[in-house]
């Protein structure tokens, strides 16, 4: 009896040391892998749409819930090996306009767990320290409920100091809405007496565009295989590398993201030349 | 000397990678000469009249974005591309280069396809001219200056065969991108101004863009033929829920090749946010 107590103690604490072992390796192939894709072009502005954590809830056989909270660790851990990587700058896709025509109770719990999210990224991860990661919530922030809007606007004035990477989510985003809000603001700026026409031009336009002083992506990335941009930062795509992953976005792993760096630095020297505000 | 040994497994990883793809290219090039003897001819209608006969969901509109080497030497497989569009119902063709080749070599393009089809009448080339909303004329075959939306999809009116209706091709460059936009919001805000209007909304500037001369159909799908899987500055308005697919090199185009990006559009579903 004693001894089936220890074999079975023994057992645990193997697999746990191999497990540990193996997470160790695959740290270190993560490293020297981002290491050797870093010789090469490296975006500085990745966007992603990060698609497919309700199929695979379905799939897996869990509730949608979970699938979206898996969906969060899918983007920290991308997040991660990304600004690892060299990338300065990361936009996301969380939620969109028409993301509100889902059912009142699926997007009651989208709004609980982007609020818990918001306020776990800023005050617990640890990334966000370690890379001086400037949280920025892009949207129509008046569409949300107070605590979403609160918890962004504590995300972004928590963060508002760090400058050497960015991270911008957007909540309550459309491209169509973005630009015309953009026009609307070049045109609230300039007096009754003004001429609106002769001040909107495509600078006027990028700069009040909720992406700002951010440089154009270099990436755009939507998991899950669909292959359409859903209204999403399309005045910023226009000169990106299109990248389409069939894999649902909780399943994104390190090799699809370094198979996407391999495609677009073979794709390099045929993208036009974008221009670049420093950053 | 962590760094020259990452540089040197870099450069090992992509000479493989150009290996595949070297092997790869000339695979797909052997196909496409293939397909170009006149015995392949009578396959190239079998496949077309095969996806037709499946009933699959198939694009009624259809943005064909080229690369600046594809738009300099790809003219004769654009007219082909074009045909094939024609045979399986598309309404109307965005063709679009950056540079504009394709606008400036408008008659080239209207002269190869009477050459190789007969059948001129049924496709009506036009560009934009900047301010005025009506259609470029040019030619004279029944198709007088008309408001845009008029013209869509024929074909849904009339009930005629899919290869039966007119085919509109929009010729398009960088200035139809971005620049229309800008275009369009001078002239909303112009009206806005004048009719003391405080709000812009998408609709407005929808409107705004069709007064303007600038509008256009979305595309159900967009096709990029190219070195790169890019857009170039495609009118970025038009694009919000349109498929997009990335085809490769225009002479590697043959008709199972077509009917494939065309068997993939059908498989896509839409969920528009839901």
């Amino acid at each position: 009896m004693a001894m089936g107590k220890h074999f079975y103690y023994a057992y645990f604490l193997i697999k746990r040391l191999l497990a540990q072992l193996l997470a160790s390796i695959a740290a270190v192939f993560t490293r020297l892998g981002l290491k050797v894709l870093a010789s090469g072009p490296v975006p500085a502005h990745i966007a992603i749409i990060m698609d497919g954590n309700r199929r695979f809830a379905s799939r897996s056989r869990i509730d949608k819930r979970s699938g979206h909270v898996l969906g969060y660790e899918r983007l920290i851990q991308t997040l991660d090996s990304c600004l690892k990587l060299g990338v300065k700058i990361v936009t996301v896709y969380a939620f969109s306009i028409e993301n509100f025509q889902r059912s009142p109770a699926e997007v009651s719990d989208l709004m609980e767990l982007l609020q818990d999210k918001l306020d776990h990224l800023v005050s617990k991860e640890q990334l966000v320290r370690s890379y001086d990661v400037q949280v920025r919530i892009l949207g129509d922030l008046s569409l949300l409920p107070k605590g979403v809007r609160e918890s962004a606007e504590r995300a972004m004035l928590a963060t508002n100091n760090n400058k050497s990477t960015v991270l911008n989510v957007c909540i309550a985003y459309t491209s169509t809405h973005e630009i015309v809000q953009a026009i609307q603001k070049i045109m609230d700026e300039r007096t009754q007496d003004q001429p609106h026409d002769k001040f909107i031009t495509k600078e006027e336009i990028d700069r009040n565009l909720y992406t700002g002083l951010c440089p154009p992506p270099d990436i755009l990335l939507r998991t899950s295989g669909e292959t359409r941009l859903s209204n999403y930062l399309l005045w910023q795509c226009s000169n990106s590398y299109m990248c389409f992953c069939n894999a649902l976005w909780p399943e994104f792993s390190f090799w699809h993201l370094s198979w996407m760096i391999l495609k677009y630095q073979r794709a390099y020297p045929f993208l036009p030349r974008q221009q670049r505000p420093s950053f | 000397m962590g760094s020259l040994w990452a540089a040197f497994c870099w450069r090992l990883i992509h000479a493989c990678l150009d290996v595949v793809y070297f092997f790869s290219a000339i695979r797909l090039r052997l196909l496409a000469l293939c397909w170009a003897f006149p015995f392949f001819v009578q396959g190239e209608e079998a496949c077309i009249q095969q996806i037709l006969g499946e009933r699959k969901r198939l694009p009624k509109t259809v943005a064909i974005v080229l690369d600046s080497e594809e738009a300099r030497h790809g003219k004769d497989k654009v007219v082909v591309l074009l045909w094939w569009l024609k045979k399986v119902g598309v309404c109307h063709v965005s063709l679009y280069d950056m540079e504009g080749l394709m606008k400036t070599s408008q008659h080239v393009l209207e002269d190869n396809y009477s050459l190789s089809t007969n059948k001129a009448e049924r496709v009506h080339f036009y560009h934009h001219k900047g301010r005025s909303k009506e259609l470029i004329e040019t030619d004279d075959k029944g198709l007088s200056k008309t408001n845009m939306s008029n013209l869509f999809c024929v074909t849904d009116k009339t009930g005629e065969a899919p290869d039966k209706h007119i085919m509109l091709v929009e010729l398009l460059s960088l200035e139809d991108g971005k620049e229309a936009i800008v275009r369009a919001a001078r002239h909303l805000c112009t009206s806005a101004q004048k009719m003391r209007v405080e709000s812009l909304s998408e609709a407005d500037l929808n409107e705004s863009m069709i007064e303007s001369g600038v509008g256009g159909p979305d595309p159900d799908l967009l096709i990029i033929f190219g070195a790169a899987s890019c857009l170039f500055e495609f009118p970025p308005w038009r694009i919000r829920l349109t498929e997009i697919l990335y085809f490769g090199s225009l002479k590697n185009l043959t008709a199972p090749s077509f009917v494939s990006l065309l068997n993939d559009f059908s498989k896509k579903t839409h969920r528009y946010g839901k």
